[in-house]
């Protein structure tokens, strides 16, 4: 019992801080909780709200349940606490909190104060850590786009070896392409070594691993590259960004 | 293509899916003899029920290793016909209703709500957004429609794969969902998976709030509205940490666990609504079955949030009512949840 308890306090500090982030929301939602729960009116819809709330809670943050639903979840914990839907509580209780004024001019100033609390509790979901502009109406890098366009148009059957930036993406353009280096490739570690190396690539290693896994294409990148066309690669093109090298082996 | 084309077009497929959705709402509500008014109650329902009808029907069929267009043609087919019967219902309730309708003047604030969800949609659907999760999620999308293979097929090395190996995605379909939409719609997946998709949803999940508070407001337009705008603007600041719900929704939209905190819970969490508010209707709670089957299309995380919240739901109405039967209701309206969390654990163990 001491260790399943144990293991439930581990679980809300590492996955409540984890959904809490940097913002206050915790506290807007734990004044939301203490509005909807107190609420003086004797209305049936709100008497469903608050019913409703504090049986989702007891249910979702239980000690005797969070090591269960952790391991139901392959450690994901913070997931269930979606089920609270927070931000529908907050807004909730905002609004009710909202209609307590029958002043119409104050009440507008009092949505007012709750959009400005809300705005500095929070940070603005469209910066530029979470957003980019995109290259192409694919939404994936124009090099991948055009890789896959030169390996398609020149190789019967691709099975394209590439530095992970670019293979992990490819089969979003073009699932008729086999990707080696990828999330979900067969990820051979010797082979993501020779396409990521510090200095020059080491074009022969490449080859032979490469031919080994029954590759017959691979990209590379041209700061890496000294000869345009060495021995065993046949050029096929050159993208436009980035200078990637799109090259099939030759015997 | 054209880029202001290509969004003309992904807006008219997004409209032509709700038009969809609509119809087979109206023939939801109508055969289940349930009044409600106004056009975003039967495009919620109509998109529980779409999405319901394809968890029942895809499942199976990913097993058989069907190629993806018979889905396609299977899912197109349920879809249209539920459709084609909304409409019979809906041009016989409009002469039916001739002359009863009254106009409600909708509060300003909907207009600030408005132009908050369509930007925010807007924004998502310009701007990009990639992560390791995005390459493993529009590559099945792009696999399902190029390759014409669902799921149980190695995605990078090209082989069969034992339904082991997949289940926790065949059991949630989502990316096949979206195959379908990309080959009924003819759009190139990666387009719709990170542009149409955004759009759709954000939109979409702006439709169940809606329903949402018109629910719990008692059907007070101005209260709900000022409850969309608080919750547009929360989502809108809802980047103070990656693992929230608010931060999926609007960052990455398209992949199926997205979508649990801001459409599937609060469309089961409406219906329970619902429920608690007119007890004693049977017929209501088939509404949250569908809700159910509709939540388990987007994650396995679905499995269980969707459980604790209609478990919430159903003590709430059992200790009210101090009865029993609303258990056994509550109990059939979450199998859809234990079926296919079983058919996982089963898959998996053995």
């Amino acid at each position: 019992m001491r260790e399943w308890m144990a293991e439930s306090l581990a679980n809300y500090q590492f996955h409540i801080p984890a959904v809490v982030g940097s913002g206050w929301f915790i506290w807007l939602f734990l004044l939301s909780v203490f509005v909807l729960l107190c609420w003086k009116n004797k209305d049936r819809i709100d008497k469903n709200t608050a019913g409703y709330l504090l049986i989702l809670l007891i249910l979702v943050l239980n000690p005797f349940t969070i090591p269960l639903y952790n391991k139901i979840m392959n450690g994901d914990y913070w997931r269930v606490l979606w089920a609270l839907t927070v931000p529908v509580f907050i807004a909730l209780a905002f609004t009710k909190l909202t209609f307590l004024i029958p002043k119409k001019i104050l009440r507008c100033l009092l949505i007012l104060l709750f959009m400005f609390i809300i705005y500095k509790g929070g940070t603005f979901t469209y910066n530029e850590a979470n957003f980019t502009v995109p290259q192409n109406l694919y939404k994936v890098p124009q090099d991948v786009v055009e890789i896959c366009d030169i390996v398609h148009e020149n190789v019967k059957k691709p099975k394209l070896a590439s530095p992970g930036e670019i293979g992990f993406r490819v089969r979003q353009y073009d699932a008729t392409i086999i990707s080696e280096s990828s999330r979900y490739g067969a990820g051979n570690d010797k082979l993501e070594v020779l396409m990521n190396p510090e200095g020059e690539y080491d074009l022969p290693a490449i080859r032979e691993k490469a031919l080994k896994l029954n590759c017959n294409c691979v990209a590379l990148r041209n700061d890496k590259l000294l000869e345009e066309e060495p021995e065993g690669y046949r050029l096929l093109g050159i993208t436009g960004p980035a200078q990637y090298h799109v090259y099939e082996f030759v015997q | 293509m054209n880029t202001g084309l290509m969004i003309a077009g992904i807006i008219f497929t997004c409209v032509l899916i709700w038009v969809q959705c609509f119809f087979s709402g109206k023939a939801v509500l109508s055969v289940l003899g349930i009044r409600e008014g106004g056009w975003a109650a039967p495009v919620v329902t109509g998109l529980g029920f779409s999405l319901a009808v394809f968890q029942i029907v895809s499942v199976p069929l990913i097993c058989l290793k069907v190629p993806t267009h018979v889905l396609t043609i299977v899912a197109a087919v349920l879809w249209l016909g539920s459709a084609a019967y909304g409409v019979w219902r809906f041009v016989r309730e409009i002469r039916e209703r001739k002359g009863e309708q009254e106009k409600k003047r909708l509060p300003w604030v909907f207009l600030l709500v408005t132009i908050l969800a369509v930007g925010s949609a807007s924004l998502s659907m310009v701007y990009e957004h990639e992560d390791w999760d995005d390459a493993e999620v529009v590559s099945l999308v792009t696999d399902a429609v190029q390759n014409d293979q669902m799921l149980l097929h190695h995605r990078e090395l090209g082989k069969d794969v034992p339904l082991s190996s997949n289940i926790k995605r065949v059991v949630s379909p989502y990316q096949m969902w979206e195959a379908v939409l990309s080959q009924l719609s003819r759009i190139h997946p990666a387009i719709l998976c990170h542009t149409l998709m955004p759009f759709f949803l954000i939109i979409s999940a702006f439709l169940v709030f809606y329903c949402l508070g018109m629910e719990v407001f008692g059907r007070d337009m101005e209260k709900t509205g000022i409850f969309l705008l608080f919750l547009a603007a929360i989502y809108l600041v809802g980047s103070y940490s990656t693992r929230n719900g608010q931060f999926f929704f609007l960052v990455r939209s398209w992949q199926g666990k997205a979508m649990i905190q801001a459409l599937v819970v609060p469309m089961v969490l409406h219906r329970l609504f619902f429920v608690m508010h007119y007890s004693g209707e049977r017929r209501r709670w088939l509404l949250i079955l569908m809700s159910v089957f509709a939540s388990c299309v987007f994650s396995n995380t679905s499995f269980l949030t969707t459980t604790l919240v209609v478990a919430a739901g159903t003590l709430y109405i059992m200790l009210r009512e101090r009865r029993v039967s609303p258990l056994l209701y509550g109990l059939l309206s979450a199998s859809p949840c234990a079926l296919y969390g079983g058919i996982l654990a089963g898959v998996t163990l053995l």
